[in-house]
This record gives structure tokens, C-alpha cells and sequence, in this order.
């Protein structure tokens, strides 16, 4: 009995040690210096394949090492980056004027001949520009110089060339000639392609590392040392933070925010949204939904606030309609009003008896609404409008898909969707979403939109360059939407990340850009 | 034939798969809202609209000759990224298998040594309780407890040895508990063999026998299971790699699926089934050197 004792003693001991192994491995990483320029590591869900700029340009932007022409604002107006002004000279001219002393970080200078080539370049290259600007052409007008001219006016440019998707800044020359060597995307990496006021020191499969660049047009940046981390699961993301090894994680889901409250460790952070969420859709070829009332029924019984404040936890603010209340075109179209709701069904010939549900000619007002497991929050949106909409004698039945955009874009067998889907771009493009989701035929126009009035909306806010006639088509164009029920959205979402205790002050900021030149610990990151 | 067959099923399962491909590589790739412009430019980029018959035949070509196809989503040599990231699945494969073995062996021999006493309870209760915890479940909670609160260890594993102990510890318990009570049962039948009594009666001690007679006779199952477990570590612990950000194999897979990454999803497969046979063969040569009646067939 004692050497089965003795024989079970030294098996502890062993599964001690072990233990212990695990003590052995580094924690973390060096605590951040209290006095000088600090350190930044941030977590992401995303990782960076290489530096091609065709491919993966978008990501830089959002982590310091690339800029773009123009940059997003919240009142939907770009304002200049690196450019010095960017001025709409006649219908279908642009005068772009750059800021003197950028250079790429190779050294060369970014001049009007540089920046023709890349618009051009991209024109060709980037199927989205090139859709959104077809036969545009760009000319260096002067050493500091281009002018763009379109092929018919285009009031959106200054928001294209503030998306991280079209034109970000970078060496045309230098990329083709990197192309014409066969060379892989891997030795971009020290190429130097790139404006921005960090480089890329190295990437691989789990990390990028970056260095302040001491020569960046607008003075030395804020950060001594930069880190992405790029970690897919979000609890592993946000427990980094609490660990010590990040300093901020992003795409915290919004389930996670509850967890957080009281801790001294991590930090819940929002930010101010540019648009609304979660599109809730109707397929207007089908039934029920091929009936405008009913449509608009439905939006006016749900309770928008409810979602925001007790669904969501008040990490959403309630829908108004497409854009957010801080853009200048603006309509409050969305507002819950449960007896207009009632009114219309009544009107509609779906009738109810006491509390029961709907039904007309013996069919029950039954509809279902699709959820997909990529958006988590579709489905807890989801089951609060079921809930409303019972109230007033609808009923809903939640399926969730795998693939919501292949489900949405079939023309049939679907009635309703609850989608993330914005109506602005990164840049701030407003004419784009109206045209691929509204217009009658656009290539997202999965509902099967198609009003003429509304299409000679859209066509004339594509092309008026006024920003007060732009502002009166938006607000018309809104209300029809409203007055037709042909689009709604459930919730504004605050757009959040985690963070540990040095940056709990962070601002989040405006379209995933996410570290600027004077990103600092409590500090206004994007001045 | 093996592994023809299993591309086959695996490709096909994928072809018929709901959904995009060339929208879901590029949501991959980050872009949230990818444009119609966008994914007809990557449709033709990976000639997704030919024939899936045609599609097949290039694939399988190219894999005859050892070349498994570029990433959908990188761009990159899927053998590279394998390449790559191999040597971390080993290490968290190795590890797992030193963990699990060492278990094993303590909770079988432990509960075999007294059955249906308390030590034989007590390692049956622990078995279970390591078998019915998910190892997702597992894995967050140790990163929160021994990492987050205790500090000890990393949250973000970076395939090295210095920070396999936490993912080898999590992957490699359930297959413990599983090999711990077919040890057990495999030492019991051993115990019961006639030739026991004679060691017995010639002095050996109950440690002696247990562990010089009874455990080589107990041997084959015990490492038929512990062979296949291998083959099932080599081929990636998808989910505690995942939650561990270990840069390993089952990781990269796992975004491979959530992508539509079809090169890397079959290429995937392909090491798996190769894993299994090398490691049933392995399994079949120790065993037939363990117990001479395996080698003579009788």
C-alpha cells in the first residue's frame, strides 16, 4: 500500500511540474513606458495577406501605412488628406491639388505625374472605381497638379477617393515594375510603396510590425513601435487585452459588452456610428409583401427604441430611417406607430378577431424572416421583432441561413431578411448604395424595387453636383422609400472595441481607421 | 485510391456547398460588402464558372504532380502554407500526444490496480468529466483562469514550445480519457491470465506484474488507439487551435472553410488521409513488434 501511495505521489508531483512549465512562458509583453512616445498593439479578426495594392491595399488605411486623397468626415462632407484641396472646377472637371513635400516611403516624391498614374491605374484596375467613374481620365495640370475629368458629372468623387477601397495612395511605378519582375506579393514588404507615417517592417501568417517614419510629411508620428495581431476568435482577441498582450481588440461582438462592465481590465469602448445596421428586407414579388401596406405596416409596428435600448443593451441607437441624424439630408422616415401599423393592415383586408393573429380569406398574415450565424445580433433583432410583431397580429417565422446574400439574391423563395447592409460607403458615397439597391435593375436591388419616379430620383442625385438640390433629391428620395415601404433598418449599431486600461480613451474612429499620425494613448487618435 | 476517392467526395461536397465562393474568399479577405464588379472579377480569376467535372480534372491533375493549387484567399502555394505552418500542428501534436499518453496510462494503470475501489472510481469520474467538457468550453476557460487571472502562459500561443503547454494540455484530454478506459479494461482482462499467478508465486510484486507483465499483454488495443489519436492530432485540432490563435494547420483550415477556400479545404483532406495510413502502419508495425503473436499470425 505505501509504494501505491509513494507510485500516486510522484504522478502528482509530475503533473505539478507541469504545471509549473506553463509558468515558465512569457506573459504578455513589456509594460508600456509611462514617459515617451507609446506603444500600440492592436488585435484585429482580419489578417493582411501581403502589401499588394490591388488586393490589399484597403487594409492600410486602417492601420497607418497608406492614406488616401480624401479623408471620410461624419457630416458626409471628405475633407483633404493628402491632397491640399480637391475642387469641382465644371461639371465634369476635378482639379486635385496635392500637399508639397510627400514623398513615398522609398524616398521618391509624390508629384502630378504620380498621382495621374495612379488615378489612371486604378481607373483601369479597380473594377469599382472604374464602374463608378467609367471614361474618367486623369492629366498632371501642374507640378503639384492633376485634373480629372469625367465623363458626366460625378458629385461622389470626393467620397471615392475617401474609400479605402478605390484609390489608395501608393507608387505606381514602382508596383508595376515590381510586377514586370514576377517577384511574389511577400517582397513588397520594404518596398516602401506606401505615404503613410508607419512602415511595414515585417508580416507574417500571425503579425505585421511597423516603425514611425521620421520623415512623414505631417511630422513624426505619434507611436514608437506599432503591432497588429491578427487573432479570428474573439473571445481570444479580447482576452489579449485583458492578458496585457494588446492594447486594443477590434469587432468585439456586441454580446460581449455585458461581460465586460466592472472590470478594471478591459474596457467596453463605443464610438459614433455613420450609418444604420441591419436592413430589414422584403421580397416585394411575394406575398404579403407584394402589397405596399403591409410593408409599411410593418415598419411602422416596430418599436425602434425598444431594439436600441433593451435588446441591444443600448450599444444601438434606433433606426430614423436610411442615414444617420448627422448627415445634412437627413429624414426621420422610421417611426413606430402601432395604430397606423394596425390601420393599414386593417385597410389591407387583414383582419383580426380580439388578440389573435391576422388572416384574409382564411390565409393567417405570416411571413419568414431569414437570419444568417455570421451576424450573431440578426438573430436577437430577429426575435424581438417576432415578438412585436405579434402585438399587432403578424406573425413571423425566423430561419437562419448560411448564406444570406446567395438566399437574398435568388428572386424567389424568400420573403424577409434581417442583413447587415450600409447605405453609405467608407467614404461616404451615397449615390452608389442607391443605384445597386434601389434602382430599378441595380446589381443589389434584391427586393425588386422598381418606381419609375423614384429612379429619375436616383438619376438626378447621381449627377447634381449642388449640394442643396443634393440634399432636397436625398430627402425626397427618402421619403418615397418611406411612403412605398421599400426599405427599413432595424438598429444603428455603435461601432466598439475593447481596450486595456492605457487606452480606455480611445476614440473610435470614423471607417476602420483605426491608427492615424497622432494615434496616442488619451488622446484625440484621428485630428 | 484512398485518397483519390476522399478529394473526390470532399471537392464535390464543396462544389454543392450554398453560397458564393468568389463573395465568400472576398469577405475573407475583409472586404465586408464585396461589389458585383468584385466577385465576378474573382469568379474569373478562379474560373469558378467552369464545369465542376473540369474543375475536378485540373485540380487533380495538378495534385498528381504534387501541386495542391494557390490559395483562393492568399494567393499563395497551398503546399507553402501547409509547409508553414506544419511544424507548429506537430509540436501541439506531439505534446498533446506526451500529455494524453502520460494520463492515460497513470488514470488506466491507477483504476486497474484497484477495481472498483476508490482509486478506480476516482480515475473513472475524472475520465468523464475530461470526455463531456467541450474543448472549445476548456479552452476558454483555462485562457481566462491560468491566463487572464492567474498570469500564467499566453493568450496568443505563437507556436512555439514555450506556449504549447495550455493548447497540448486542452486538446489532449479527451483522447486521455479515452485511452485511460481502454487501458483499464485491457489491463483487467490481462489480470485475469493464468500466467499472473505464476509470476505471483515466484515473488513478483503487484507493481511488477502490472507494469512487466500485465501492460505489454494490454499493449495493442491500448496502442491501436493511442496510433489512430495520433493521426487525429497531426491532422489538426481545428477548434483548439483556433482558440489558443495556434498557428498551426486546423487554424488555417478553419478559415479555409469559413472562406470557400476550396485548394486548401481538399489539400487538407489529402494530409489527413495520409496521416491516418501512416499512422494505422505505424501502429501495425509496434504492435507486431510488441507481441510475438501478432508477427507469427497465431
Amino acid at each position: 500500500m505505501v509504494r501505491r501511495y509513494l507510485f500516486a505521489a510522484r504522478a502528482v508531483v509530475a503533473a505539478v511540474l507541469a504545471a509549473v512549465l506553463a509558468a515558465c512562458a512569457t506573459t504578455g509583453g513589456p509594460a508600456p513606458a509611462e514617459d515617451g512616445p507609446a506603444t500600440l498593439t492592436i488585435a484585429t479578426g482580419f489578417a493582411i495577406a501581403d502589401l499588394d495594392p490591388l488586393t490589399n491595399g484597403f487594409w492600410g488605411p486602417e492601420f497607418g501605412y497608406v492614406e488616401l486623397l480624401m479623408r471620410p468626415e461624419r457630416n458626409g462632407e471628405p475633407s483633404p488628406w493628402v491632397l491640399a484641396g480637391l475642387t469641382n472646377t465644371d461639371p465634369l472637371t476635378w482639379t486635385l491639388t496635392l500637399r508639397d513635400g510627400v514623398t513615398f516611403q522609398n524616398g521618391t516624391r509624390l508629384d502630378g505625374n504620380a498621382l495621374a498614374a495612379l488615378l489612371n491605374f486604378q481607373l483601369a484596375e479597380n473594377p469599382d472605381l472604374a464602374a463608378a467613374l467609367p471614361g474618367a481620365v486623369a492629366t498632371a495640370s501642374g507640378p503639384l497638379e492633376v485634373t480629372l475629368r469625367t465623363t458626366r458629372p460625378a458629385p461622389n468623387v470626393p467620397a471615392l477617393l475617401a474609400d479605402e477601397s478605390m484609390v489608395p495612395v501608393y507608387d505606381v511605378a514602382a508596383y508595376q515594375a515590381h510586377l514586370a519582375s514576377g517577384a511574389p506579393a511577400s517582397d513588397l514588404v520594404g518596398a516602401g510603396l506606401y505615404t503613410g507615417p508607419y512602415v511595414v517592417d515585417s508580416l507574417t501568417a500571425e503579425s505585421m510590425q511597423l516603425s514611425p517614419r521620421a520623415d512623414h510629411w505631417g511630422g513624426p508620428p505619434a507611436l514608437r513601435d506599432l503591432t497588429i495581431r491578427f487573432v479570428p476568435e474573439a473571445s481570444a482577441r479580447i482576452q489579449a487585452v485583458q492578458a496585457g498582450e494588446a492594447d486594443i481588440a477590434l469587432y468585439p461582438p456586441t454580446a460581449s459588452a455585458p461581460t465586460l462592465q466592472g472590470r478594471a481590465d478591459s474596457f467596453f469602448v463605443t464610438g459614433e456610428p455613420t450609418g444604420p445596421t441591419f436592413v430589414l428586407e422584403f421580397n416585394q414579388r411575394e406575398a404579403p409583401f407584394d402589397d405596399p401596406r403591409v410593408r409599411k405596416a410593418v415598419y411602422a409596428g416596430i418599436d425602434y427604441t425598444e431594439l436600441a435600448d433593451d435588446v441591444m443593451n443600448g450599444l444601438y441607437r434606433p433606426a430614423t430611417g436610411p442615414y444617420v441624424e448627422t448627415l445634412p439630408w437627413a429624414e426621420r422616415t422610421q417611426v413606430t406607430d402601432v395604430a397606423a401599423a394596425e390601420e393599414l393592415l386593417d385597410r389591407a383586408g387583414w383582419v383580426r378577431s380580439g388578440d389573435g393573429p391576422r388572416s384574409r380569406n382564411g390565409t393567417e398574415l405570416r411571413f419568414s424572416l431569414l437570419t444568417y450565424p455570421q451576424q450573431p445580433d440578426s438573430d436577437a433583432l430577429a426575435l424581438a421583432v417576432q415578438a412585436q410583431l405579434a402585438r399587432i397580429g403578424v406573425g413571423v417565422d425566423i430561419r437562419q441561413v448560411p448564406d444570406i446574400q446567395s438566399a437574398v439574391a435568388q428572386q424567389t423563395g424568400w420573403q424577409a431578411s434581417v442583413r447587415g447592409s450600409g447605405f453609405i460607403s467608407f467614404g461616404g458615397d451615397y449615390i452608389t448604395p442607391l443605384v445597386n439597391s434601389l434602382r430599378s435593375g441595380g446589381p443589389n436591388n434584391y427586393t425588386g424595387v422598381a418606381d419609375p419616379v423614384l429612379d429619375a430620383l436616383i438619376d438626378q442625385v447621381a449627377v447634381e453636383l449642388d449640394p442643396g438640390v443634393r440634399d432636397d433629391l436625398l430627402r425626397r428620395i427618402q421619403r418615397v422609400i418611406a411612403d412605398n415601404g421599400y426599405l427599413g433598418y432595424l438598429g444603428v449599431r455603435l461601432p466598439a472595441v475593447v481596450t486595456g486600461p492605457r487606452w480606455r480613451g480611445y476614440e473610435v474612429p470614423i471607417s476602420n481607421l483605426w491608427v492615424t499620425a497622432t494615434t496616442a494613448p488619451d488622446a484625440t487618435p484621428n485630428g | 485510391m484512398t485518397l483519390a476517392a476522399a478529394g473526390m467526395i470532399v471537392f464535390g461536397m464543396l462544389a454543392v456547398t450554398p453560397g458564393d465562393p468568389a463573395r465568400r474568399v472576398l469577405e475573407a479577405r475583409g472586404v465586408t460588402e464585396p461589389s458585383p464588379a468584385a466577385v465576378a472579377a474573382v469568379r474569373a480569376e478562379l474560373r469558378l464558372d467552369d464545369p465542376v467535372v473540369v474543375r475536378f480534372g485540373r485540380w487533380a491533375a495538378d495534385a498528381a504532380r504534387g501541386d495542391l493549387g494557390v490559395s483562393w484567399r492568399t494567393g499563395r502555394p497551398v503546399a507553402d502554407e501547409f509547409a508553414t505552418r506544419l511544424p507548429a500542428t506537430l509540436r501541439l501534436a506531439a505534446a498533446a500526444l506526451v500529455l494524453a499518453v502520460g494520463m492515460a496510462l497513470l488514470l488506466g494503470t491507477a483504476a486497474a490496480a484497484a477495481p472498483g475501489r476508490w482509486p478506480d472510481v476516482l480515475a473513472r469520474g475524472i475520465a468523464l468529466a475530461m470526455l463531456v467538457v467541450p474543448s472549445f468550453v476548456l479552452g476558454v476557460v483555462l485562457l481566462d483562469v491560468v491566463v487572464v487571472r492567474a498570469g500564467l502562459g499566453r493568450v496568443i500561443a505563437d507556436g512555439t514550445w514555450s506556449t504549447v503547454f495550455l493548447p497540448a494540455l486542452t486538446l489532449a484530454l479527451s483522447s486521455a480519457a479515452t485511452w485511460s478506459r481502454v487501458l483499464r479494461t485491457s489491463l483487467l482482462e490481462a489480470g485475469s491470465s493464468t500466467h499472473l499467478l505464476v509470476s505471483t508465486a515466484r515473488g513478483a510484486s503487484r507493481r511488477r506484474v502490472l507494469v512487466v507483465h500485465q501492460l505489454p499483454n494490454a499493449a495493442p488495443p491500448f496502442l491501436t488507439l493511442v496510433g489512430l489519436g495520433t493521426a487525429a492530432l497531426i491532422g489538426g485540432a481545428p477548434i483548439v487551435e483556433s482558440v489558443f490563435t495556434w498557428p498551426g494547420v486546423g487554424r488555417y483550415t478553419v478559415e479555409a472553410i469559413n472562406a470557400r477556400d476550396m485548394p486548401v479545404v481538399v489539400g487538407f483532406t489529402l494530409i489527413a488521409v495520409v496521416a491516418y495510413v501512416a499512422a494505422s502502419l505505424v501502429v501495425d508495425l509496434v504492435c507486431a513488434a510488441i507481441d510475438p503473436r501478432l508477427r507469427s499470425g497465431r
